[in-house]
């Protein structure tokens, strides 16, 4: 009996010890540990060029420069594949190390990829262990691999300076922050259709503008800016939201957190006050009347006054709030209308119309979803917002120069 | 695995002869008894005893009887003997003229009744036992022409005395600890436990060393079958020397082949006193300060004697803070190969930047750095021990400047690898009475990570657990109360509840006698209505 216990135990043990032959294993040092994804259409017909950005932790604490002044701590690899799988095996083929996915905060995809199929780009994200789907999904005007290949900011892994820049400018209210599950999610809605961050370069020093980065690739140096977003229809993407229009999707789908409203100031147009957005709520609320379908988007939005150019308001003036609260709605109107009437003629229901619809009214959703695409340009769109002054700061009057 | 080999082991000894060795054994038979005849039976005693150079036999006088009294030199008080024995034999008789003295039983009987001022004095017919009274510290009185002798404990020979023990330190409570002399140890015991239900129960282990050993528990409240359970493993213990309780604590316990110890030991009086009053027996032995104490379950390692003496919030909060120490050290080498080898992707992405940055160029896998740092810092911690105080400053020096410092520097180890090292060492010191199982778990674990990652390290761990709770000591499982679970109990497990909240005694141990308290209420102002005893607890 002894014996066999004894058989028993080395042979459940011997297994492990033998079979497991370290599954898995790969010491850290071993791993090239990937930021960020990009993925294009390469020259080639039917491949794709898959760039990663591959941080150097070793440079980290060094204080490394790179040649424009800026930190880093990132080299990037370029290669291609027939898929993205493909290539990011076929990457391993330059990197020397194997790519280690879980940690990249960003996958960018350029424009002419974005057109054809994004769908190329994300199934990889659901079905491998690896990347995370929490990763953000930016959409370059141009090529992503340009946006992989500039430098970020103060950040010195690139690709983390994206991923912050995307948060930070989500609390601005002029990109939206979407990750790769919030786009599947919408991709998967018969109605809504997906938006995705934008991202571009624009060359240093130069104003905002409507520039496209293809204009600019002969100009460097270059910046990354992250601003508006991209809009789809499933996998296939149809046009551009500026940051205008962003905010107003923004307003309507309730993701507005912190911002900036700026408006003329009453009784001088040349001077300007500044709002800043403390809390926002939005509802969507469709009504059906006679067979008529109206959306109504409430919008309870709360501020401060946060800034004017003196001296052009007083506080203390019964009635100037009240026409500031009056100017500050009609701003956030306007952004709304833009929004939408930019969605009408994309015909890309980003709002989630068609989702409320169905919550609401589900036996007739059945109907109305096969000809969705027909009612959604022409559905009449009301605006409720209330917009609110809660505080006017530290002073009621700026400092006033002795005459 | 081990158990197989160790009897193979065994069984290639020749068998131990099983019998008790007694001092009587070394008596020639057929004269077990005394003869009645002075010379001769000091004849006797001497070879018996071999002519041992501290023997000492004084023959004088006692009235108009010959008399002789033997004894050991160096282990029995001196000053008792020349005051309440010579002195009232060899003077006192002379004087006195009690009507009893001249008539009654045997001369021995009257020395004892009237002459002796010693209080523990016992007639002895056989020269078994007065050899057992001469060698246990005593004297022996015989007397010409009568076959009664009489033994007198008087023991005094240089004892350590009480201080303060090191291996339990406490920052409030009592600070005495047990001593080598059996005895002392047992008053130390009576002091804190004035009842007449405190149970002090002699008995001899050790064929040729006799040590003697004590089982003390508190009647009504301690589980008779437990008791009577430790005296019977007791009986058993056939070995020629108990030089420490460490001895007998391996032919007493549950599990002789678990890395876990199912028999608690302290050196604090006052520890013993609690785990009496929980329904425990301890078992004391003669020659070491360490009291065993039975039934011994795995929770106990967590609780310090200062828990019960500090304020409940505090104790509570270090209770917790050593359950994570326990996990810690036997977990952490083994998360930190499971993670920088396996799925480094649990990680937030600055730490792991900064823990590959450390590992650029390291020549170790991740599981060799800390399985080689591990053993450095056992090999340390022993040296420390073993070494006398002055040469314990250079090991650790060694210790933190050369192998730490020197190793990260040169690119031997990474840094997280010696800082997990050192964690894991630091908390094991938290838990010392786990301290010998927590090695073998982590290394276990650290092994088991490195071959499967996450899966082996909670393969390992639900090993652990599985036998953990197959465990039993005196019939009580090793993982009560929580496994089996008794929500009664928990109030003393992971926190400590304040005293008047826990009228209880711990169910799984005591559960003769489940009150230790009456009805008890937190402390409220005079005339609150709480005062008046209406509620007690759950």
């Amino acid at each position: 009996m002894k014996r066999k216990t004894l058989t028993l135990i080395i042979s459940l043990a011997l297994p492990f010890f033998l079979a497991s032959g370290c599954w898995n294993k790969v010491e850290l040092d071993q791993r090239a540990i990937v930021a960020g994804f990009g993925l294009d259409k390469a020259r080639e017909e039917g491949r794709l060029k898959v760039t990663v950005q591959v941080a150097k932790p070793g440079e980290i604490k060094a204080g490394a420069k790179s040649e424009g002044g800026a930190p880093s701590a990132v080299t990037v690899f370029t290669g291609t594949g027939y898929t993205f799988f493909d290539g990011l095996r076929n990457l391993a083929m330059v990197t020397g190390k194997k790519l280690f996915l879980s940690e990249a905060k960003i996958l960018v995809v350029g424009e002419e990829l974005a057109r054809d199929d994004i769908g190329k780009a994300t199934d990889l994200y659901e079905r491998d262990a690896e990347p995370s789907t929490r990763n953000y999904l930016l959409i370059a005007r141009g090529e992503a691999e340009e946006v992989l290949e500039t430098e970020m900011g103060l950040e010195k892994i690139w690709a983390y300076g994206i991923g912050n820049t995307v948060k930070a400018m989500s609390a601005h209210g002029k990109a939206p922050a979407i990750e790769i599950a919030d786009f599947l999610e919408a991709v998967e809605s018969k109605t809504t259709a997906p938006v995705a961050t934008a991202v571009r370069l624009v060359s240093k020093g130069e104003e905002k503008g409507e520039i496209t980065a293809g204009e600019n690739k002969a100009r460097p140096p270059k910046e990354i800016k992250v601003s508006g977003a991209a809009v789809f229809r499933n996998y296939k993407m149809t046009g551009w939201l500026d940051e205008r229009e962003t905010r107003g999707l923004l307003w309507v789908t309730g993701k507005i957190k912190s911002g900036i409203i700026v408006v003329p100031a009453p009784g001088d147009d040349s001077r300007l006050v500044a709002f800043e957005i403390i809390r926002a709520k939005a509802d969507i609320k469709p009504e059906m009347k006679d067979g008529n379908l109206t959306i109504t988007v409430e919008v309870e939005e709360e501020g401060n006054l946060g800034e004017e150019q003196p001296d052009s308001v007083d506080v203390t003036v019964p009635g100037v709030l009240r026409e500031l609260e009056k100017r500050k709605k009609e701003a956030i109107e306007k952004e709304i209308l833009a929004a939408v009437s930019r969605s009408r003629e994309l015909n890309a229901d980003i709002f989630g119309f068609g989702e409320a619809v169905h919550r609401k009214y589900p036996g007739e959703w059945k109907q109305l979803e096969a000809g969705w695409d027909e009612i959604y340009p022409t559905l009449e769109v009301n605006l409720a917002v209330d917009a609110r002054i809660r505080r006017t700061g530290k002073i009621t009057k700026p400092a006033e120069p002795r005459s | 695995m081990s158990r197989s080999i160790f009897r193979k082991l065994l069984s290639m000894k020749p068998k131990p002869d099983n019998k008790r060795v007694s001092p009587a054994r070394a008596v020639p038979a057929g004269r077990d008894k005394l003869s009645g005849e002075l010379a001769a039976d000091l004849d006797m005693l001497r070879n018996v005893l071999g002519n041992s150079m501290d023997l000492v036999i004084r023959e004088f006088m006692l009235c108009d009887t010959r008399a002789a009294l033997v004894y050991i030199n160096g282990i029995i008080d001196k000053e008792a003997l020349r005051e309440n024995v010579l002195r009232a034999l060899m003077v006192d008789t002379k004087m006195v003229n009690t009507p009893g003295y001249s008539s009654g039983n045997s001369l021995a009987a009257r020395v004892k009744e009237n002459v002796l001022s010693i209080a523990n004095v016992k007639e002895a017919v056989e020269i078994g036992s007065i050899l057992e009274g001469i060698l246990g510290a005593g004297i022996a009185l015989l007397f010409e022409g009568d076959h009664t002798a009489l033994t007198l404990k008087l023991p005094a020979f240089e004892t350590r005395s009480v201080g303060e023990p090191q291996t339990e330190s406490v920052v409030r409570g009592p600070r005495e600890g047990f001593v080598e002399y059996l005895y002392t140890n047992l008053s130390m015991l009576r002091r804190k436990i004035k009842s007449p239900d405190l149970r002090l129960e002699r008995m001899q282990v050790g064929r040729v060393t006799g040590t003697d050993v004590c089982v003390a528990y508190i009647k009504g409240i301690a589980n008779p079958k437990i008791v009577e359970e430790v005296k019977k493993r007791l009986e058993r213990i056939e070995l020629d020397g108990v030089l420490e309780s460490g001895y007998i604590e391996e032919f007493i316990e549950d599990a002789p082949f678990s890395i876990f110890p199912t028999v608690g030991n302290t050196e604090k009086p006052d520890r013993v006193a609690a785990q009496l009053l929980e329904g425990r027996v301890a078992i004391f032995t003669d020659g070491t300060p360490f009291v065993l104490t039975v039934p011994y379950l795995f929770l106990e390692s967590v609780q310090a004697s200062e828990d019960y003496y500090s304020r409940h919030f505090s104790s509570s909060l270090f209770r917790s803070l050593r359950i994570l120490a326990l996990i810690l050290t036997t977990e952490l080498p083994a998360l930190y190969v499971a993670i920088s080898s396996f799925n480094p992707e649990i990680l937030p992405t600055p730490l792991l930047l900064t823990m590959a940055s450390s590992r650029e160029g390291v020549p170790l896998p991740a599981i060799g750095e800390v399985l080689v740092m591990g053993v450095i810092f056992e090999v340390l911690r022993e040296a420390g021990v073993r070494l006398p105080r002055p040469v314990g400053q250079a090991v650790s020096i060694v210790g933190a400047l050369v192998l730490g410092d020197a190793a990260v520097s040169a690119g031997l180890v990474s840094a997280p690898a010696v800082i997990v090292t050192a964690l894991t060492g630091i908390a094991s010191f938290v838990v010392p009475s786990q301290s010998d199982a927590q090695i073998f778990i982590r290394f276990c674990f650290t092994i088991m990570a490195g071959f499967a990652g996450f899966f082996g390290l909670f393969l390992g761990f639900a090993l652990i657990l599985i036998h953990l709770a197959s465990l039993r000591s005196y019939g009580t499982p090793y993982l009560s109360p929580l496994a089996p679970f008794s929500k009664g109990d928990l109030r003393d497990t992971f926190t400590r509840f304040p005293w008047w909240a826990m009228g209880g005694r711990p169910r799984v141990i005591g559960w003769r006698n489940p009150r230790r308290a009456g009805n008890v209420s937190p402390p409220a102002p005079p005339g609150d209505k709480r005062n008046s005893r209406g509620e007690g607890d759950g």
